[in-house]
């Protein structure tokens, strides 16, 4: 039963761990006021050009993150060339850049579809705490991306929108960006930057499920995580502490729903299919239901979110 | 009402400058496209014409015919739709000169398919393989054009001109499940489905009942990830199959993820489709391979030569387009030797280990003491045998 | 001047917001970003030794060039038309329909309990199945609706999860309670007993003339009433609608049910006109490039019917496309690049550049003029300054 449970949690942190990469990228573009729904797409390419740079290039992980990266940046430098520069609705071209990956990516893969990945992140086990009984076996010897993702990047994040001058900067553009801009804050420049960061993440993300999680490409890979991504980080009211349990907590439910397969529950496997997405809906309503009145507050989203900057004279 | 005409005229406008600008465009860019690659696409299309016209002489020239193959997925799935895609390839080699072949992949379920099918008669095909269950679309194009030969693979329906095929494939299964019954240290077994369909039922019975006959203790837990092609659930599925003591894990998707899981962490690996050994270099134990090249060129040459007849089903035997893979590397020379003498007996004498009585999942008896189970029942197996947990009843 | 850069450059030109933008410019950017699309993707393929237009130019050819690729056209426009009309609706309110997916999957899971369950004289079933259709969709959308509207939770992330729901619940009884018991391998229900009825020998069924009433229905309620009015009011300035004492929450709440029921709709005619048995691949992306579709038709009704005919050609190309040897995936993704490129056209038509009416020489020399007299003023100051007396 115990070991069941472990596996629950084992199995929740490195399907946590997609999201959370992708999460935290889509929440820094999100602050700085660009939502890209293109998430799922971008994705998908990093996933595809991750294991293509390992099978073309080099056998070593750390090669097909780096282009992961690359593309992620790439991509999301081209949202940003289309919502920030052009202005061009953020639903629309981020609905486009989804089907553009995932119709690219499926394009790409077609050389490497379904085989093993050439070489994979090899774990790092962390001496001291790896030997804290039951928990620091699984916990603490994971590969570098889910160390990254549960213990650098959140409060990296963190300390850079709450702790430096930059991120006041950065969540003011998001905020308000006709008054960022009469301070002199370079808001197109900022959400520029922060879109194509968020793009890298998600590559980064894409590279963590074939370099590490499945590891190996096939199409549709992606498996509508970029949308969960998304709609976690409305549940973490875009701040990254949150958005990691939130992710835990998705991972957690995928996982019982096999497990709850396995005791037997008089449930079917499809309801227990169903599960991450509902419960992933009612994490996007719980902040409501706990602040009840205070709507304001907790709703939370950065107020230019969604709008494009023109400066207008 | 001057804004509805001017969208209209401009839509006119836009298709016809589609249709009418490209012919002055294509001779202009022709000369342009460099290398030999364009040449050896425009061999694979270009033909098109010449079939409108053969249409009218069916039997008339030595122009290949067209063999259209619509697939349920991707052919790069490294699974069921690359096995068939192999074949078709193979025609391509077996026939040369007499055989072009043309595919489309992710067939939608809808009025589609019925558009792909007529989309290949219009190109000029005159026989169609479909590789996944299409009925009633099928069904209206079949009717309307008796001459082309439809094959679908996994349906149940025939005609004059139309048959439906499928692989015995719970007889490898059987013969999987009878080494995982052999290798398990803890008797249980794991089995990773897709959905609650008459496949995964026979494939996830067979392989418990293979173990059962050589191990009476053991049980198969199966967990199902309501899809055919989804890793990440597949490789939490297989952890979650280990986490609860399975030591023996086969699983029916089309891709590599669960066994890469069942490598890491130790455990036996079986799967469909193809040889996968390479997602797991040491535990992997063998897979119930698929094979179309052997049956898709008798069909052809049937209809080459005019012996073609439609209103049958073939259900492909072990041994010709269903078997084992090659063992894995660490499958004990003992296992390998008793399971290869049921497969000999299977291959040579027609052995059916499916005989009664066999219960089910409550322990009522669904097929009486002796009485044999027919490769059609099989085919539409749909409930569990007693030891598959995670199954629905029916 | 050490601080030359994009961002502070003193263009002579300016870009300004129009008033209103003309019908024609719409079309033309529009009709521009699909042209332009298919030049992009074209281009890539060239370089793969494909000719993307003279393969385009066949498949047209194809499709126009007899009655069964018209009416193949028709018919896979109805689904398209009907999810287009649910997003276009939500657009006029600024409201996001991602999952009109899934609502078109729920409503034809309705339609075939219905259907399944009940007997009765064709003509009242069809009726009830129509409501069941309609209802179907309506409930799928019931949550999203309302906690967008009384907890502004974002309902573009709820509808599209929802999606995800949709094909699990339709999974579940179309390989289960619902199976088709003769077919073991098809995992779809038995064929529906109750069909619409075909126009003479085509198999054009009257499920095509719903979503065109529909249509000018939806465009009629835009112009000429009350309601339609408040929707536009409410989608463009939701304040200004709440100070003129608009009912804004009902009227969100009801355009998104709406929305939901006319995808749940389109849903019963696929089931119970053109496909016949339920399956959860019967939305088969209705749902997704129903977006393109009211994006391409800007939101309205009536031109929904046109980019609807448009993108059914444009898939029906697809698919001669794919036997030609082009992968499904090129199809997805030059939808994707025709989305994007459509909403660059939209943004861009918002704007045109005005020609700035102050000299050039005199902005640097204000400019030079206010730094000798404020030597302490920090660089950033100067630059606003300079490009604000600029315009």
């Amino acid at each position: 039963m115990n070991s069941v449970l472990m596996g629950v949690l084992v199995s929740a942190i490195s399907a946590g761990t997609v999201i959370i990469l992708a999460a935290l990228g889509e929440l820094l573009a999100e602050r700085s006021g660009v939502q890209n729904l293109g998430l799922e797409g971008i994705i998908a390419m990093g996933a595809v050009t991750a294991i293509l740079a390992e099978s073309r290039i080099a056998p070593n992980p750390y090669i097909g993150l780096l282009i992961a990266i690359l593309v992620g940046l790439i991509l999301g430098a081209v949202f940003a060339f289309a919502t920030v520069t052009f202005k061009a609705n953020q639903v629309l071209c981020g609905l486009g850049m989804a089907f553009l990956g995932n119709g690219l990516s499926a394009k790409l893969g077609t050389s490497i579809s379904g085989l093993p990945a050439p070489s994979t992140f090899e774990t790092i086990r962390i001496p001291l705490l790896a030997e804290i009984p039951f928990i620091g076996n699984l916990l603490f010897n994971q590969s570098l991306l889910v160390y990254l993702a549960y213990f650098v990047f959140p409060p990296l994040v963190y300390f850079l929108l709450y702790q430096t001058r930059h991120g006041m900067h950065v969540r003011a553009v998001g905020d308000n960006p006709a008054t960022a801009d009469v301070c002199g804050i370079p808001v197109n420049k900022i959400r520029f930057i922060y879109t194509c960061v968020g793009g890298a993440f998600a590559g980064m993300s894409g590279a963590y499920i074939t370099l590490a999680y499945t590891p190996s490409w096939v199409e549709g890979i992606a498996g509508g995580r970029g949308w969960i991504a998304i709609a976690l980080v409305i549940f973490g009211a875009w701040k990254p502490l949150p958005v990691v349990f939130g992710a835990l907590l998705f991972g957690g439910v995928t996982s019982l729903g096999f497990v709850g397969q396995l005791q037997d529950w008089a449930i079917p496997s499809a309801y227990l299919s169903m599960l991450p997405y509902l419960s992933t809906i009612a994490l996007m309503i719980f902040p409501v239901l706990l602040k009840g009145k205070n709507l304001r507050r907790i709703s939370a989203s950065p107020a230019g979110l969604g709008q494009p900057y023109l400066r207008e004279g | 009402m001057s804004k509805r005409t001017l969208y209209l005229s401009l839509l006119v406008v836009f298709m016809y400058s589609v249709i009418g600008c490209a012919p002055q465009a294509a001779p202009a860019s022709t000369p342009t496209t460099t290398g030999e690659k364009p040449a050896a696409i425009e061999a694979s299309t270009s033909p098109t014409k010449a079939p409108e016209m053969a249409a009218d002489t069916p039997e008339a020239s030595d122009e290949p015919i067209l063999i259209g193959f619509a697939y349920v997925g991707p052919v790069s799935d490294g699974g069921w739709t690359m096995t068939h895609d192999d074949a078709r390839k193979a025609l391509e080699e077996a026939f040369p000169g007499k055989v072009r072949t043309s595919y489309i992949e992710n067939m939608p379920y809808s009025e589609e398919a019925s558009r792909t099918l007529e989309q290949f008669i219009a190109d000029g095909a005159k026989m169609i393989f479909i590789n996944s269950e299409y009925a009633d679309f099928v069904t209206k194009v079949a009717e309307k054009h008796p001459d082309v030969i439809f094959l679908e693979c996994n349906g149940h329906v025939s005609s004059n001109n139309r048959i439906w095929y499928y692989v015995n494939h719970w007889d490898p299964t059987y013969l999987i499940g009878m080494a995982a019954g052999l290798m398990t240290k803890t008797n249980k077994l794991g089995y990773i489905g897709s959905f609650p369909v008459s496949s995964v039922y026979a494939s996830a019975n067979a392989f418990q009942m293979g173990a059962q006959s050589v191990n009476p203790d053991v049980t198969t837990s199966v967990v199902l990830i309501d899809s055919w092609f989804d890793p990440a659930a597949a490789n939490q599925a297989a952890n979650a199959l280990i986490d609860d003591g399975a030591d023996f894990v086969m699983d029916i998707m089309d891709e590599t993820a669960a066994l890469q899981v069942e490598e890491k962490r130790g455990v036996w690996a079986a799967t469909w489709n193809t040889d996968q050994r390479k997602a797991a270099p040491t535990k992997y134990v063998s897979s119930v391979s698929l094979d179309w090249k052997e049956f898709y060129k008798t069909e052809v040459e049937a209809f080459l030569d005019g012996t073609w007849k439609g209103n049958r089903f073939a259900l492909l035997p072990i041994g010709q387009g269903v078997d084992r893979d090659a063992w894995g590397p660490n499958v004990p020379a003992d296992v390998q030797e008793k399971v290869d003498a049921v497969r000999e007996k299977m291959i040579n004498d027609g052995f059916n280990p499916f005989v009664g009585p066999i219960k089910d999942t409550k322990g009522k008896v669904r097929i009486e003491d002796g009485v044999m189970m027919t490769p059609e029942e099989l085919f539409r197996w749909d409930w569990a045998v007693e030891g598959v947990s995670g199954l629905p009843e029916n | 001047m050490k601080n030359f850069s994009v961002f502070s450059f003193n263009f002579p030109w300016k870009i300004q917001r129009r008033q209103s933008v003309p019908v024609w410019l719409n079309v033309l950017v529009r009709l521009l970003a699909v042209l332009l699309a298919f030049l992009v993707v074209g281009f890539f393929l060239k370089l793969g030794g494909i000719n993307l237009f003279s393969l385009l130019q066949k498949a047209f050819k194809q499709i126009l060039g007899n009655f069964y690729g018209v009416q193949q056209a028709i018919i896979l426009a109805t689904p398209l038309l009907m999810t287009g009309l649910s997003v276009a609706l939500c657009m006029r309110m600024s409201l996001w329909n991602i999952g009109a997916e899934g609502q078109f999957l729920i409503g034809a899971f309705m339609a075939t309990g219905v259907a399944l369950n009940f007997n009765g004289p064709l003509p009242v079933m069809l009726v009830i199945i129509f409501l069941a259709g309609a209802l179907g969709g309506l409930l799928w959308t019931l949550v999203p609706a309302l906690v967008r509207t009384f907890w502004n939770v974002n309902e573009i992330i709820t509808t599209l999860l929802l999606n995800f729901v949709a094909v699990f619940l339709v999974n579940y009884f179309a390989i289960g309670p619902w199976r088709d018991k003769t077919a073991p391998t098809l995992s779809a229900t038995p064929r529906l007993p109750y069909e619409l009825p075909t126009f003479g020998d085509t198999y054009l069924h009257i499920g095509i003339i719903i979503p065109i009433i529909a249509a000018i229905l939806l465009a009629l309620a835009f112009k000429s009433t009350k309601l339609g009015y408040e929707i536009r009011i409410i989608g463009t300035n939701r304040r200004v609608a709440e100070f003129a004492g608009m009912p804004v929450r009902e009227r969100m709440l009801l355009v998104m049910l709406l929305s939901g029921a006319i995808a749940g709709i389109g849903g019963m005619i696929e089931v119970t006109g053109t496909v016949h048995r339920l399956s959860g691949l019967l939305s088969n992306n209705y749902g997704f490039l129903g977006i393109i579709v009211a994006a391409l038709a800007n939101g309205s009704p009536i031109a929904v019917i046109f980019t609807s005919i448009l993108l059914a050609l444009l898939l029906n190309a697809g698919i001669v496309l794919q036997a030609q040897g082009l992968s499904v995936n090129t199809v997805i993704a030059i939808n994707g690049v025709i989305l994007i490129f459509a909403a660059i056209g939209e943004s861009i038509t918002h704007y045109h550049l005005v020609r700035i009416e102050v000299p050039q020489k005199s902005v640097e020399a204000n400019a030079q003029v206010l730094e000798s007299e404020c030597p302490g003023l920090p660089e950033k100051q100067v630059q606003y300054i300079k490009t604000e007396s600029g315009k």
